[in-house]
Formats: structure tokens, C-alpha cells, sequence
């Protein structure tokens, strides 16, 4: 799983799919999801830190964080390696 | 620096646009040459008439429907007094008569970068499926009808919905019978017979505005996607886009048409499988042609050195994402300038 490389993600959240011209605004939280893949961060390593920074349980992120993977592949933004 | 004198047509810069304004636009923005721009109008309120930053004199000329000998006429007298050396046409209706009268103006020294008859005819509406099975693009099954009894018998060969067109322009999706019944009046009445019924296709349209050189060489291409668009169906907002399939699409049209000319393709890019359905050619630039110019490919100043021989590679490269926002802007004359247009023919 990787962000797709058309994806230009600004410092503010903003992305801009440059092969189909959608453009989408994440929140603080989606940034840093984003930044998590990017760094290709695994799963477990992405809902550790998730976890840590915003103090949940990690039962929790993880369900959270795989619902938003799941909404974030259907809008061909993340794509498979 | 050359100075050259160029005519464009299509002033109208309404909310259903014509070209000549970005045309001229872009034109203006080449450091190579100095130009100075003769309008040629149809109507008396077309606003880039009145555009005097950008137009240096309008006249106007006959309907396409006058024919090509009454327009040779009207050239030769604006070309008398104006000395035009490259001419650019930008209506879909207008191109055959210009088309027809090319060498005769080429005598003259007034040079067009236009395709022969037989290639604009091969990539138009009634042509494109056609073509496109030749070239190995796939366009959407099309058929032509000129009566109303036809329309029945398209549910054979079409599901709901299917798109009923113009023959130049205007598109309309019909989602029952009496739609079609509708729509094919509409667009009969406004631009002729045969009307033009095509399978729906769901996807994302995507514009690619572009120039060939008549050889089969593509000198350049920027790709869009419309952000906004009106209930006319125009784009009121675009963003360029980076997609070397599309890119390749289009290396693909030119090598097949060895089209001469700019030109728009109309794209659909199906959701479901990514397929890309050649859905129009419009055999001019569009109306939001100044984009590439921004984006790092001025194409109407790259049709105008290639028509006066300067040098012009193809271009390699362009900006993504560069955006464009039309807006609307009431433009204050005086009824004297309105006047003598519409009395002189001339301003």
C-alpha cells in the first residue's frame, strides 16, 4: 500500500491527484495518517504511533485507522505497491 | 523581432465561448514576434470586437452559410487594407468555406495552418466512429438519423441513456423516448440534419487541447479536466493534468488523422474499467486554449510560427496543475462603437 505517486499532499492537508484532476482536503489526523504511509510505516507500526500521539486506545486506532485506509483506497488515493 | 499580422475569428467570449479571445490572448503573450490582430466577426456584440487592448481592428464577415465565394471577397478586401499574413479560423461551421478557399488565400500571402478537406471531414462527427476503428481508438457506437421515424428503432441498438447531438454542436442526454423525440428537434432545428445518437458512456471527461503539424508530428498537448461546469455545459474552471496515457492518446490521433491544425479531443475515461472512449474532435483550439499558454505551451503562438516558417520543435514538457477561472466582466463601450460596427462593418 502506498499513496498514489500522482497524489501532490501539501503541508496543509491539501491533495491533488494530477492524473484525474480531484482534489481533496484532509484533516490533521488525515495528514498524518497520509505522512504514516508515506514513510512506509507497516499497519502495526502506524496504529502504534497513532495510538501514542492521540492518546486511544489501540484497539481503537486500529479500527479507525483501517476504516479510513479502506475510504482513502476507494477514492484511488492510496493504491497497492 | 518580425511583426505579423494575424486574423481570428470567433470574438464571442459569452458564456458559451468561442476561441478567438484566448487565441488572441496567447498571441499576445509570445515574446517572438509582434502582432498585431485583425478580428473577423459575425455579430455585432461579440465582445472581443470591442476588446481594443487585444483586438486592433474587427470586420465583420458573411455567415458560413453565404458560402466561400462571398467570404473570398470580404478577405480580399480586409486583406487589401490590412496586409494579413497568418489567418485563424475557430468555428466548427466556418471551416469548410475557409478550408475551400486556403491555396487562393496562400496566393495572396495569407497563410492558414489548415487540414486538407478529406482529412477535417474523416475526424468530424459523422466520420469519428469511423476513424476511430481505423486508428484503434475506441469511440462510442454512433448513428445518424434524419427523420423521426428512425428514433423508434434506436432502442434496438441503444440503451437508455443514449445522447443525442448536433451535427456542429450541442449535446443532450436522453433518458426515455419522448427525451429524444425532444432533444432531436432541438438540434435539428439549430444546426441540420443528420442528428447524431451515441451510447452513453459514464466517466470523467477529460479535454485535451492540442496542435499537429499535417505530417503526423504532435507539436504539443496539454490535457484538462473541467472543475466547474455550466448548465450549457462549458467549463467555467479547469486544472492541467499529467497522465502520459492520455499523452499517448493523442500521439496515437495525430499519427492517424495527420491532422494540420489545433484541435480539442474530447475524452472519456471510463470509472468502472479506465478505458478511454474518443468521444469528439473539435477541429479548432477551445476556448480555454490561453491555459496552455500558462501552462508552458503557447499553442496558437506555435501555429503562427510554424504557418510564417519560424522554427518551433515540439514541445516536451507543461505545468500540472495550472488552473484556469472564467469570470464574467461587462466590458463599457460607447453606443457610437456599437454604431459603426453594426452600420460600417467595421471598427
Amino acid at each position: 500500500m502506498k499513496v498514489d505517486p500522482n497524489i501532490a499532499l501539501s503541508d496543509t492537508g491539501f491533495l491533488f491527484h494530477a492524473s484525474t484532476g480531484d482534489s481533496f482536503s484532509v484533516n490533521p489526523t488525515g495528514l498524518r495518517i497520509l505522512q504514516l504511509v508515506k514513510s512506509s510505516k507497516t499497519v502495526e507500526e502506524m496504529v502504534a504511533v497513532l495510538a501514542e500521539e492521540y492518546k486511544v486506545d489501540p484497539e481503537q486506532a486500529e479500527e479507525d485507522l483501517f476504516d479510513y485506509l479502506q475510504y482513502l483506497r476507494q477514492l484511488k488515493i492510496l493504491i497497492d505497491e | 523581432m518580425n511583426d505579423i499580422t494575424v486574423a481570428v475569428t470567433a470574438l464571442n467570449a459569452i458564456d458559451s465561448p468561442g476561441p478567438g479571445v484566448g487565441v488572441i490572448r496567447a498571441l499576445r503573450d509570445c515574446p517572438d514576434f509582434k502582432v498585431r490582430i485583425i478580428g473577423l466577426s459575425y455579430e455585432n456584440l461579440e465582445p472581443g470586437i470591442y476588446m481594443h487592448d487585444l483586438v486592433d481592428k474587427t470586420y465583420q464577415i458573411p455567415y458560413p452559410t453565404a458560402g466561400s465565394e462571398s467570404l473570398k471577397a470580404r478577405l480580399a478586401y480586409i486583406h487589401e487594407k490590412e496586409q494579413i499574413d497568418v489567418l485563424i479560423p475557430n468555428f466548427d461551421a466556418e471551416l469548410p468555406n475557409f478550408i475551400k478557399i486556403a491555396s487562393e488565400l496562400k496566393s495572396w500571402g495569407v497563410q492558414t495552418y489548415l487540414p486538407s478537406m478529406d482529412k477535417f471531414e474523416a475526424i468530424d462527427k459523422l466520420h469519428l466512429h469511423e476513424f476511430g476503428e481505423k486508428a484503434g481508438l475506441k469511440v462510442p457506437k454512433t448513428v445518424f438519423i434524419a427523420d423521426t421515424h428512425d428514433i423508434p428503432g434506436l432502442e434496438d441498438e441503444f440503451d437508455y441513456p443514449m445522447v443525442v447531438k448536433g451535427k456542429y454542436y450541442e449535446a443532450y442526454i436522453a433518458k426515455k423516448q419522448e427525451e429524444v423525440y425532444k432533444y432531436f428537434y432541438k438540434v435539428s432545428e439549430k444546426w441540420g440534419l443528420p442528428v447524431v445518437i451515441q451510447e452513453f458512456v459514464s466517466g470523467t471527461e477529460i479535454d485535451i487541447a492540442g496542435l499537429g503539424d499535417g505530417q503526423g508530428q504532435l507539436i504539443g498537448a496539454v490535457p484538462m479536466r473541467k472543475l466547474y461546469i455550466t448548465d450549457k455545459g462549458k467549463g467555467w474552471a479547469g486544472v492541467t493534468l499529467k497522465d502520459d496515457r492520455l499523452l499517448e492518446y493523442t500521439q496515437k490521433f495525430i499519427k492517424a488523422s495527420k491532422w494540420k491544425s489545433g484541435f480539442e479531443l474530447e475524452i472519456m475515461r471510463d470509472d468502472e474499467d479506465d478505458e478511454l472512449y474518443l468521444m469528439e474532435v473539435n477541429p479548432r483550439f477551445p476556448a480555454w486554449i490561453y491555459t496552455t499558454a500558462a501552462a508552458g505551451q503557447n499553442l496558437p503562438a506555435a501555429l503562427v510560427k510554424r504557418a510564417v516558417g519560424m522554427e518551433q520543435a515540439p514541445f516536451q514538457d507543461y505545468e500540472v496543475g495550472k488552473m484556469f477561472i472564467r469570470y464574467s466582466w461587462d466590458l463599457i463601450t460607447d453606443i457610437k462603437e456599437y454604431q459603426q460596427i453594426a452600420t460600417m462593418g467595421e471598427l
